[in-house]
């Protein structure tokens, strides 16, 4: 008799001990927020914008942008917003309310990247600057640093697109 | 002697395992999440179960651009339409086929509508979308299906099976809700449509992101195969749509794939991000976020526009069958005391497109 109390003793520590470990949560961005992503920094009008950072720390250096939007995450109500600033946007993700940069897309040729790249270099080009990237293919030139990449899209020979993007955010 | 003694054992042994199971058990029920304050959406997939009378003649099947985008209610009171919505949030399209084959062990339904943007995504992208769509569905070969389909790689089918190994952490988030629910759920939906009726226009929508490839994933692709076999196989008729939602962007790269899909087939396919004019939706009064998803006044104009299109397709008009009469005359209850509610809620006053 004693060995079976034991034994339910045991199973119940057990359940207590389980509930009382791990910390995965139920979110659309679980485990996303906090460390900056390093790698590649994008930089406009001397303000570094670094993947993973916090938003509100250089919103008011980059000015008021041309327009914002914002968008609820569907049920899990965590807001997904856009920035767009001439020659480039910032789509930031929420985590425990805070902004994250996800990524840095640039929209025209105005703006380069601190290395000199900019849409409309040929391919050729960006290896010049950045070397062999992580990997490619007929579409893109992937460069991975740190949690993060930054991506050369590509339209025939030229770069169509610039974007510094999280990897927090992959599935 | 002995032999009372081993019994003794025995029972002793059956009454701790059945004590540990009932706490077990009860332990589960508390921490489980029961959807019912914020992240309603996780409650939808088990309302379905609910109903008694399960002989819908249409079920949409899709994420929230169905769940949120179509008024049942409209359905039934302008068309005589018995529908039902087994929608759910970012349900992927491995998800909406199994639900679609679990819906299938209950009824046959005449038409299935199936919201495409889902084909955006080749796997799944987050854990919880996995659970709110998955966790709801009663124990079958489609729920191990769609496990299987979804888990991302962190992600174990016990967990599925044995919830509290995922949610024991829970304890310290416990609410009143956590308590009240544990036995019983809330009604969240009106024939699986959540309703809304305030608004917030839809404004400085961003262009989508460029894509280095914006064809559909090879699994995405089989899965809308699978959904079109299992209706043909049972004699039942596909709509394909795009709900009008602004945001995310549907690209005119994934447009052509779908367009050729439906002509591959011959499966009628709307738009309905084409058709404003002949719907009627308004951006500054039928969404409720911006244009991600319609309010309860651009839900109704979307029913009354597919109302005579599944009319068309052979729909029965089911108005008159007293059994359905009863059972709408109590839906449209709930419906209009919901409204009242919001309208309490949210300081409105609403007044539906269609009077």
């Amino acid at each position: 008799m004693k060995k079976i109390i034991v034994m339910f003793i045991a199973v119940m520590t057990a359940v207590v001990l389980c509930a009382c470990g791990g910390e995965k949560q139920i979110t659309g961005d679980a485990g996303q927020g906090g460390k900056a992503a390093g790698g590649y920094l994008f930089e406009t009008k001397g303000t570094k914008v670094e993947i993973d950072s916090e938003m509100s720390k250089i919103e008011d250096a980059l000015g008021e942008p041309i327009s914002y939007f914002e968008s609820e995450s569907c049920a899990i109500g965590d807001l997904d917003k856009v920035y767009t600033y001439s020659g480039f946007r910032i789509d930031t993700y929420q985590f425990d309310g805070i902004d994250y940069i996800s990524d840095v897309i640039f929209t025209d040729d105005t703006i380069s990247t601190p290395e000199g790249a900019s849409i409309g270099d040929s391919v050729d080009n960006v290896k010049e600057i950045y070397g062999e990237p992580t990997s490619e293919d007929d579409q893109r030139l992937i460069y991975e640093k740190g949690e993060m990449k930054l991506v050369f899209l590509i339209d025939g020979t030229t770069v169509s697109t610039i974007e510094y993007l999280t990897k927090k955010l992959e599935a | 002697m002995k032999k009372q003694g081993k019994g003794k054992r025995i029972a002793a042994v059956i009454i701790t395992l059945l004590v540990a199971a009932g706490v077990l058990f009860f332990l589960e029920r508390l921490l489980v999440p029961k959807y019912v304050d914020d992240v309603v959406e996780g409650a939808f997939v088990a309302e379905y179960y609910k109903e008694e009378n399960k002989d819908f003649d249409v079920i949409f099947i899709g994420d929230c651009e169905v769940y949120e985008n179509f008024s049942p209610v409209v359905l039934w009171n302008e068309y005589g339409i018995n529908s039902y919505i087994r929608g759910s949030a970012e349900q992927y399209i491995w998800q909406s086929y199994y639900l679609l084959e679990d819906t299938l062990r209950y009824h046959k339904p005449q038409v299935v509508v199936f919201n495409i943007q889902s084909l955006q995504f080749n796997e799944s992208q987050s854990e919880a979308y996995n659970r709110m769509s998955i966790e709801g569905m009663r124990w079958s070969a489609s729920k191990v299906g769609a496990i299987k389909a979804s888990m991302t790689e962190d992600e174990h089918f016990i967990e599925y099976v044995f919830p509290l190994l995922r949610y024991h952490s829970r304890w310290n988030e416990l609410t009143k809700a956590d308590f009240e629910y544990m036995f019983h759920s809330k009604q969240v939906t009106h024939n699986g449509y959540f309703m809304r009726i305030d608004a917030r226009p839809a404004e400085d929508v961003p262009p989508g992101r460029p894509l280095a490839d914006y064809s559909f994933g090879d699994k995405a692709m089989m899965y809308l195969d699978k959904i079109r076999l299992l209706c043909e196989k049972n004699d039942i008729k596909l709509l394909l749509i795009k709900a009008p939602s602004l945001y995310p962007e549907w690209y005119e790269e994934y447009e052509m794939q779908v367009e050729d899909y439906a002509e591959t087939y011959d499966l009628p396919y709307i738009n309905f991000l084409e058709i404003q004019d002949q719907t009627g939706i308004d951006y500054t009064t039928d969404t409720y976020d911006g244009g991600l998803h319609m309010n309860l006044s651009g839900a109704e104009k979307l029913a009354d526009y597919i109302g005579p299109v599944l009319l068309d397709m052979g729909v029965s008009d089911r108005r008159g069958d007293p059994e359905l009469d009863a059972i709408w005359e109590e839906n449209n209850a709930d419906y209009e005391a919901e409204i009242k509610e919001q309208e309490a809620l949210y300081g409105l006053n609403y007044t539906s497109p269609l009077n």
